[in-house]
């Protein structure tokens, strides 16, 4: 338990994807025979032999993978040209499968294309010492540890975490049929969708179908979080906090330091949610990376999300002050797609019989709609129900109207019970009043019904 | 006019390892050489092949300036003598001149893609200037000219070792210069001249040092087969003829062992600090929410890193209480620690220090106390980091 989350490095080997030590050890067959030192010459035909390898069935398998792989990888390029990411295990399904020059020249590539990547240089390294010394293991050889000194051998650990991660999500990558739980409905106004998976250290990007059909996955990448796991609670806890939030506005490079990358959004940390339960802190940003670096090790930020600038400028169009949610979980959940149409029918039909008892001036049935613990800025649901009471008898009608309906999920882990954040249009007519404005809802799922836990503009 | 029989005439001379070890640098020796010569494929006169041969002897005696002069006559009058080209080549290397060198040994490949040598000591002259990438291009196409050549393993090892070094230098971004790498060149020597240096090995020439063992045998020559008269054919026929006898065309022993590391240049990371005169509380305090929070996870190597360099502790060294408080922050099952009641105030004239006083609620499995404490905080440019850190008192 001690330092565990700064250690990660010594389960990274385990994790690793095992395909590719083993072919680390295949190409490295020749050299640990035969002391380099002795006898230097032995590399190529250690090559050689490589060729000639009679190759175990496993290993035949994880060829025919690697063409899959490298199929997929493809896409992605297609999709997505700066997808570096997926350039680099690109270059590792080429080394998986001894295709060594082949690896290379793309290696040589990325390198000149994004000369900051970090890892790029370090699989380079490695690619290079296989030729002349045993490689124990990703970043881990004779030559390197010469060249490291103590200083740096922190930042190599988080080398070696950050290729730990990406190599691993990568290949978790969820099943496409799945939708993820948090979005369950974005209305036409709210084109695109952030969610952070913090176990995973990614960031997906989601778009609108339409009415219908689930949102669809567009991209998704790599992102540093907070140095601390778990959720925030204080200010300067080093944790990146859980929940339903919104993109507030983007601050452009020019108005801040290097240090943030070609940009920032800020999110509306703390929301209501997290006021109410006390939390403190501010300054939660989706921001980019510096100049001189690609990406940042995987635990790296004091709570903020940081996105690396070539992926936050591929992205940054689709993202709305305003009206794009960013929801961050410790780990997403996926569901089915009938779990996912029967959640949002319920939140959709509570909403409905809410609004409607509301306008039929039934103050008593209204009041049900409200959970026990709700609250509206400084009123709880006693001081609520009494101004309710009061103000119905000035009214003679109602007429209220729900438009652009948007419903974003509570990740799990973030809060004790199931809660949904509504977020509409609200048209309000009355004899003596008459009002437009936007809304936040809070619903907490209690008995089966979705009950109203928050309210506000 | 009489044939000069320049076929391979060579035999090997084996120096080992330990040979070449305690040889001074810069030293040269022959090495066998089964089809240089021959494979320069042209005819000498008697006058031009002895004109060669004393080039040779000026190289063996260090006079490089003479050596190029005198080639240069050669080549004015046989433009093709691929043997003349190679040794005036060798002869810039020594005087620096790679650019010229290179030049001239790309121009010998041009004629003659098949010299092993050739590749070897024109990527030698790259990995002078720092072109790895080259040298070791140039390497692998020698080599697959010729896969017998151990030098030429050796170098393009060392290229990749640096290569990598550079790459992981990246990597890190420990600001190391690309370096340039020394190599070991393979020299050319003709017969003649072997016997001359044969005859100096007890002598000063040519850079052999006094104790050097007699790695140079006497030289036995082997008369080959008198050069057909002289077609293209034949010549591939001969030089593909001793490239497909290994035994014959034997294992050439590097001449000069010089892998020397140029020294590393390793530029500081440069900070840039930060102007900002007065003190904001609120960086301070969440310095301390921080550390706070990394205690609270019993992640000690975060904690520790909230402490300044200045940090002295109490009674103990610093190293002494980091080992100290490492123990102690992973010994509970579970620790929780919480600060309120902060006071935070700048030190006087000092815009990068502040006394701060709060109350810690430290609550762990084992144990639990409030304690009121002080700190003295001061701005680095990671952050606020910890001076000095005092107990005032126990709460309760």
């Amino acid at each position: 338990m001690i330092n565990q989350i700064f250690h990660k490095s010594t389960y990274w080997l385990a994790g690793l994807a095992i395909i590719f030590i083993v072919s680390f050890a295949f190409a490295q067959k020749g050299a640990t025979v035969n002391d380099s030192s002795e006898n230097q010459a032995t590399y190529l035909a250690k090559l050689d032999s490589l060729e000639g390898f009679n190759q175990p069935t496993a290993y035949n398998q994880s060829a025919k993978n690697h063409k899959r792989l490298i199929a997929e990888l493809n896409q992605r390029i297609r999709v997505y040209p700066k997808d570096y990411e997926a350039s680099l295990l690109k270059v590792f399904a080429y080394i998986d499968s001894a295709e060594y020059a082949k690896a290379e020249s793309l290696l040589d590539k990325l390198i000149e294309e994004t000369p900051e990547f970090s890892l790029a240089h370090l699989i380079k390294g490695d690619l290079l010492t296989m030729q002349v010394r045993p490689l124990l293991g990703i970043g881990k050889n004779e030559i390197l540890e010469k060249v490291v000194r103590s200083k740096y051998r922190q930042e190599l650990g988080n080398l070696r975490d950050e290729i730990d991660i990406r190599l691993k999500n990568y290949h978790n990558q969820f099943v496409s049929t799945k939708i993820p739980q948090a979005l369950l409905l974005m209305s036409e106004s709210v084109d695109t969708a952030i969610l952070i998976d913090k176990s995973k250290n990614r960031l997906y990007l989601f778009k609108r179908q339409n009415d219908l059909l689930p949102p669809k996955l567009i991209q998704d990448f790599y992102v540093s979080i907070g140095k601390l796991r778990g959720n925030k609670t204080v200010r300067g806890d080093l944790k990146t906090p859980e929940g339903v939030y919104f993109i507030t506005r983007f601050i452009p490079d020019s108005n801040l330091p290097d240090k943030y990358g070609i940009g920032a959004f800020p999110v509306n940390y703390p929301n209501e949610l997290d006021n109410k339960l006390g939390k403190t802190g501010y300054g939660i940003w989706l921001h980019g990376t510096t100049s001189d670096s690609y990406s940042r090790p995987p635990l790296d930020s004091e709570g903020c999300v940081v996105l690396p600038n070539i992926d936050l400028a591929s992205i940054k169009h689709l993202i709305t002050p305003g009206k794009t949610p960013i929801i961050i979980a410790e780990s997403l959940q996926w569901i089915e797609f009938d779990e996912w149409s029967r959640t949002r029918k319920d939140v959709l039909a509570s909403i409905e019989s809410w609004r409607h008892d509301w306008q039929s001036l039934d103050v008593d049935k209204y009041l049900q709609h409200y959970d026990e613990n709700f609250w509206s800025g400084n009123h709880n649901l006693s001081t609520w129900r009494a101004r309710k009471k009061l103000l119905a008898r000035s009214k003679k009608y109602q007429k209220i109207k729900f438009d652009d309906i948007s419903l974003f999920a509570y990740p799990g882990e973030a809060a004790e019970e199931a809660i949904v954040v509504a977020r509409f249009r609200q048209s309000y007519q009355s004899n003596n009043y008459n009002s437009e404005m936007l809304k936040r809802v809070y619903l907490a799922k209690n008995n089966n019904n979705w009950k109203i836990l928050f309210e506000g503009k | 006019m009489r044939v000069y029989p320049l076929v391979p005439v060579l035999t090997r001379v084996n120096l080992n390892i330990w040979t070449l070890v305690s040889l001074s640098i810069g030293f040269i020796s022959i090495f066998s050489h089964s089809y240089a010569l021959a494979n320069v494929g042209q005819q000498l006169s008697a006058a031009q092949a002895l004109t060669l041969s004393e080039a040779n002897q000026l190289y063996i005696d260090k006079k490089y300036q003479s050596a190029i002069q005198l080639t240069r006559t050669i080549i004015q009058k046989a433009p093709d003598n691929i043997a003349a080209k190679i040794l005036q080549a060798q002869s810039l290397g020594k005087l620096n001149k790679h650019k010229q060198a290179i030049k001239l040994y790309q121009a010998v490949l041009e004629a003659r893609p098949d010299m092993p040598e050739v590749y070897n000591n024109l990527a030698s002259l790259y990995a002078r200037q720092g072109e790895l990438e080259v040298a070791r291009q140039t390497l692998e196409n020698g080599i697959a000219t010729n896969k017998q050549y151990q030098t030429l393993y050796e170098n393009l090892s060392a290229i990749y070792v640096e290569m990598a070094r550079g790459a992981y230098s990246k990597a890190l971004k420990l600001g190391v210069q690309a370096k340039a790498v020394q190599l070991k060149t393979l020299n050319w020597a003709l017969p003649e001249s072997r016997q001359a240096l044969a005859l100096n090995t007890n002598g000063k020439t040519a850079g052999i040092s006094n104790n050097k063992k007699p790695a140079t045998q006497p030289v036995t020559t082997q008369p080959q087969p008198a050069m057909p008269e002289s077609t293209k054919t034949s010549e591939v026929k001969l030089a593909s003829a001793s490239l497909s006898k290994p035994e014959v065309a034997t294992k050439p022993e590097a001449s000069v062992v010089v892998v020397q590391p140029a020294s590393q240049t390793r530029t500081k990371t440069e900070f840039r600090e930060k102007n900002v005169p007065t003190i904001n509380k609120d960086e301070v305090i969440t310095a301390l929410q921080g550390w706070a929070a990394a205690w609270s996870a019993q992640a000690v190597d975060l904690y520790l890193s909230f402490y300044g360099k200045e940090f002295k502790p109490d009674r103990l060294s610093r190293k002494v209480w980091a080992v100290q408080r490492r123990i102690r922050l992973s010994k509970p099952r579970w620790v929780n620690v919480r600060l309120k009641n902060f006071d935070v105030k700048a030190v006087e004239k000092q815009a990068d220090k502040a006394i701060v006083r709060l109350v810690q609620d430290y609550r762990a499995d084992n144990y639990q106390d409030k304690t009121r404490k002080q700190f003295v905080m001061k701005r680095t440019v990671d952050g606020w980091r910890i001076l000095s850190e005092q107990s005032l008192a126990v709460i309760r």
